[in-house]
């Protein structure tokens, strides 16, 4: 039984160190032992259910070499941006990254925007991080640094089980990166979640690439639908080139449907995740469906 | 009393907003006092199991810890906040009877240490076959929670009103259906917490989050072998309670064993999931109801049963049976019923008071019956209501007496707030209306002898000081008793002070539960200020020649009916009362009971239940995603009779309350049990509506004025939290043609339903 105990009873070394470097120095000689800490949103609370109980934190939040959003073909997000800034950078008014918008919005809670930040939504590895299918529906590649050098490589590669990435523990991650989407793109988020400002029941994240009444690409992820926030590969394949018309719409949401991977424990049932994913893929799609259509 | 009213019913904001808002209010994790060490509790971790033996001897030797103590050390005493239904122990003897059962307490100079100290005790069990649902508890050779109570039955009640059977013989239809009712946490945003000081003099002061200052001193005194004359209890601020707070624990206790055996103060504080699972829940309830009618569409008779799931101890168990059989007979006229409930142990959290206290779970029953018949008998659930309502002065089958019923306005008014003729039935698929009505004791009369004092003292520069027991829980007592001692002195509620709830200093009230602080210590108050008033207009009465019973206070001036000009200030006339010799402070003391006959016990006889009583109706109007099965609680239309509000602000605050715990029971709520493990006590996985699910709300005033009540007052707490639930569980069916009978309705249930009726 985890029990929240709202104590911290272990005791842990603190560092707040002021650049990337001191961080890796700090990580390679503490690592295996230690956690780093942003917002602290998922960390606290996991400390005080005894989740964790690391020897040192490394407190990343002032690091401002972290927090940066810039680019133009490569759109490059500093790891320790809280989700806020994030979320403000990508008004809706910017069409093709609605989803992300939408995905950081839907967390809610000011306080909790204000403190998260969009490296520790994804590094806390959670299948239900609401970040991560958008993110996965743009491709998006994340910059892992340590003293030994630097990485770079899909989301999609990043999460290895639940609670797990394959994130090695003298590592940082340093950069979300994303390619410049295509014109006619823009894309959606669904979530549902028993009462607002929820943990997720389950997410869907929707990109298109419309042109005209062809849909030239379709990306679809899905969060807490798999161990690991999933993309649906099989049912975009079915969109890719098409013309669309409702009756695709539906088979594609029956095969996002079979494609999930729900767990079986928990209190929502497998079947009821599979019926909110593909009610969610078609609310999404006709959304960004329609964004990109420029209205139409 | 002609005047205008000047201070009652008036919306005030209460006395403590300010404090509140700003974050000096103090609750008991406030309080700090010299030396004071930290208190933790060691739970079970097994629901049923025998006690072989608890090691401590590692715990005692950490550094920082300064007393360990178990069931062995503590007297052989059983509290329990009923006194013929005591079986807890503060901490448990030989035996754990559900996952959570106190098993020892440690206190330590900082919680850490504490919780540290609680992983070194070790604790030796012998796992004894547990039972989990109360259906399995009565069966032949279920495993006995309590060695003694056959069958799990700790209390029962069988009581008949009318002649049943014959009833049911001269019904022209009769429905039989049956329901469930989940637990619900209360979870008052401010956690359970107790500090306790023991002074050489062989005092012991306690503060607690309580709603029983006065019970809880018994209690403690009965447990703890310590005089009652030598024990304080104060209430703090408190943080919410809706029931919770009704009953000792064991922080109580052990804050107070500790203090008295270290001399030093000891602060309990429980955590978030300790208050889940560690305190009290709402009783979840298998019921049944038999409802015979005419043709008409007139109840005749019914038949009522109920099994509650108690959990591992009896708390309010005998009152909470009772309750819910009693309030069957409001706000229908029901002339013959048959109530049988029984409360069960199982090895499970138990379960306690709570808004309502058994009511809302028999009113969903009856309520949902209701709207079932209605439909089954093709007439609108509104008419059936009206035409089933009791009225002011009739003869009551169960001899209850009602001197004010609002119900009928009720039932129509909430129907116009929701738009029911435009609506009901009439809206597309998905969308509904749906309505329930309730009935609510304030206090009660003839159950027990239950009474409150109060004392007012009005000094020479006009300030008025109030001692009442009544305890404040955020409800807004003591601004409530505040405005009815200024109404009656004439002066403005800034000039009162109110000094509550310390059985040190004030004088005895019960506290706060069945809905009875309004109408009991209210008219407590309103007695010793009218002392005070007396007194005073004797003296004035001489200087401007006018006879007492002509005089009005108002305002900070007293002046002659009808002659507004004639008259004086507050300020002249307290100098003159004091130039003329009459000894400072004028303290005026007032007591009250509600009315009783003989004997005080309904299980005896038939007689009223309470001084007044409250009537309701509230509306909802639903949407129903097809497609997600998410139920949207669109708007709910609160009409309350509560006879004269004192406090209009403080009444919708409490109908607005009543709609979110509503929502909550029946939409999102359950507290989820598997092998008595609780699987969601955190705020996180429990799921409470948020602001985001806030319905629009449109309370509506019905004012009664009650004979009874203070200035025609009449409860409006617990009351609103009968109808919201069923209100709304009655509109999912006008929405998707779908009855529920159990609760909560969640999304999945909803699609599993809508896909077995395309079937």
């Amino acid at each position: 039984m985890e029990m929240n105990t709202r104590i911290i009873s272990h005791e842990f070394e603190y560092f707040a160190p002021n650049s990337i470097q001191e961080t890796l120095i700090l990580l390679d000689q503490h690592g295996s032992e230690a956690k780093i800490i942003a917002g602290g949103t998922d960390l606290v609370s996991q400390m005080k259910m005894g989740k964790h109980t690391p020897a040192y934190i490394i407190d990343i939040k002032r690091i401002k070499e972290l927090q940066y959003i810039a680019g133009d073909m490569v759109l490059k997000i500093g790891a320790g941006n809280n989700l806020r800034g994030v979320m403000n950078f990508f008004l809706p008014a910017s069409v093709p990254y609605a989803g992300l918008y939408e995905s950081i919005r839907s967390i809610g809670k000011t306080q909790v925007l204000n403190m998260a930040t969009i490296g520790g939504n994804l590094c806390n590895g959670s299948p239900k991080a609401d970040t991560a299918p958008p993110l996965l529906t743009y491709d998006a590649r994340i910059k892992l640094v340590s003293l030994k050098g630097e990485r770079i490589l899909a989301l999609k590669d990043f999460h290895s089980g639940p609670n797990r990435t394959i994130m090695e523990a003298n590592e940082l991650m340093t950069e979300i990166q994303l390619d410049k989407l295509p014109k006619g793109t823009s894309s959606a988020f669904e979530k549902k979640a028993r009462v607002g400002a929820d943990i997720s029941k389950i997410t869907c994240a929707v990109t298109v690439v419309r042109d005209g009444d062809v849909c030239r690409s379709c990306r679809i992820a899905l969060g807490a639908a798999a161990p690991v926030p999933m993309r649906a590969f099989q049912a975009e394949s079915m969109l890719t080139g098409k013309i669309m018309n409702d009756a695709l719409t539906e088979e594609t949401s029956q095969q996002v449907a079979q494609e999930i991977n729900p767990p079986t424990v928990g209190r929502t049932h497998p079947e009821y995740r599979r019926h909110l994913a593909a009610v969610m893929f078609k609310d999404g799609f006709r959304r960004a469906w329609q964004q990109a259509g420029g209205g139409k | 009393m002609e005047r205008e009213l000047t201070v009652v019913g008036n919306r005030m904001p209460m006395l403590d907003a300010a404090a509140k808002a700003k974050g000096t209010a103090q609750f008991i994790d406030d309080l700090v006092l010299p030396g004071m060490l930290h208190g933790k509790i060691l739970r079970s971790p097994l629901p049923h199991a025998k006690i072989l033996h608890i090691d401590t001897s590692k715990a005692e030797k950490l550094s920082g810890v300064k007393g360990v103590m178990t069931g062995t050390d503590i007297p052989d005493r059983k509290y329990g906040i009923v006194p013929k239904a005591k079986d807890e122990y503060a901490l448990a003897k030989t035996k754990v009877r559900y996952i959570g059962d106190e098993v020892a307490a440690v206190c330590a100079v900082d919680p850490e240490i504490a919780e540290e100290a609680l992983e070194l005790i070790k604790v030796d069990y012998e796992e004894l076959p547990a039972v989990f649902d109360p259906m399995e508890a009565i069966k032949e050779g279920a495993p006995l929670v309590h060695a003694d109570v056959q069958k799990n039955i700790s209390a029962s009640i069988r009581k008949e009103f009318g002649d049943v059977e014959k009833a049911f013989g001269e019904s022209d239809f009769i429905f039989e259906d049956t329901f469930y009712s989940q637990a619900v946490n209360h979870a008052p945003l401010e956690p359970h917490g107790a500090l306790a000081q023991y002074d050489p003099k062989g005092e012991l002061t306690i503060w607690s989050s309580t709603q029983i200052p006065f019970f809880l001193r018994r209690n403690l005194s009965t447990t703890l072998l310590v005089p009652e004359s030598k024990l304080r209890v104060i209430k703090p601020k408190v943080g919410g309670g809706f029931g919770q707070k009704v009953d000792m624990f064991a922080k109580d206790f052990c804050a107070c064993w500790f203090a008295m055996n270290i001399g030093r103060p000891v602060k309990f504080i429980y955590d978030r999931e300790e208050v889940f699972i560690g305190t009290r829940q709402r009783h979840p309830v298998y019921l049944s109801v038999k409802t015979g009618l005419n043709k008409e569409g007139n109840i005749l008779a019914q038949q009522f049963k109920a099994y509650a799931d108690g959990g591992a101890y009896n708390s309010t168990a005998p009152v909470m049976i009772t309750l819910m059989g009693f309030f069957l007979m409001i706000p229908y006229k029901v002339p013959n019923l048959l109530h049988e409930g029984y409360h069960v142990y199982t090895n499970k959290p138990v379960g306690g008071a709570m808004r309502g206290h058994g009511i809302p779970q028999a009113r969903f029953a009856v309520e949902r019956q209701l709207d079932m018949i209605a439909e089954r008998m093709d007439l609108d659930p509104g008419e059936i209501r009206i035409r089933n309502s009791i009225h002011a002065g009739e003869p009551h089958p169960a001899k209850f007496v009602i001197n004010t019923c609002g119900f009928v306005d009720t039932v129509k008014k909430a129907a116009e707030g929701i738009g029911w003729a435009q609506k009901r039935g009439k809206l597309p698929f998905g969308r509904g209306v749906g309505m329930a009505g309730g009935s609510f004791p304030s206090g009660v009369s003839n159950m027990s002898h239950i009474s409150s004092g109060a004392v007012v003292q009005l000094g020479r520069e006009g300030a008025v000081n109030v001692l009442t027991g009544a305890a404040d829980i955020g409800q807004g007592a003591e601004t409530v008793i505040g405005q009815i001692v200024a109404e009656e002195l004439g002066v403005l509620l800034e000039d009162v002070r109110v000094t509550a709830a310390d059985t040190g200093i004030t004088p005895l009230d019960p506290g706060t539960f069945g809905s009875g602080v309004t109408v009991r210590a209210g008219n407590a108050a309103r007695l010793a200020a009218i002392s005070v008033k007396n007194k005073l207009f004797e003296i004035v009465s001489e200087k401007l020649e006018a006879s007492v019973d002509d005089l009005v206070a108002e305002k900070r001036k007293i002046y002659v009916k009808g002659s507004p000009d004639k008259g004086m200030t507050l300020s002249d006339a307290l100098k003159a009362y004091q130039y003329g010799d009459h000894p400072m402070p004028i303290v005026g003391r007032g007591s009250w009971m509600a009315p009783t006959t003989e004997p005080t016990t309904l299980l005896k006889e038939n007689g009223n239940f309470a001084p007044n009583y409250s009537f309701m109706t509230q509306a909802a109007e639903v949407e129903v995603d097809p497609q997600t099965g998410r139920v949207k609680l669109l708007k709910m239309a609160a009409a309350h009779d509560c006879g004269k509000m004192i406090n209009p602000l403080l009444v919708e605050g409490q109908l607005e309350g009543s709609v979110v715990g509503g929502m909550g029971q029946a939409l999102y709520e359950d507290v989820i049990v598997e092998k008595g493990q609780v699987m969601n006590p955190s705020f996180l996985d429990y799921g409470f509506p948020t602001a985001m699910e806030m319905p629009e709300i449109e309370a509506i005033e019905v004012e009664t004025i009650d004979p009874l009540g203070p200035f025609g007052a009449k409860e409006a707490g617990e009351g609103t939290q009968v109808s919201p639930a069923p209100a709304i569980v009655n509109a999912i069916y006008d929405a998707i043609g779908i009855d529920f009978m159990e609760m909560p309705v969640t999304p999945e249930k909803i699609l599993k339903a809508l896909e077995e009726k395309k079937k």
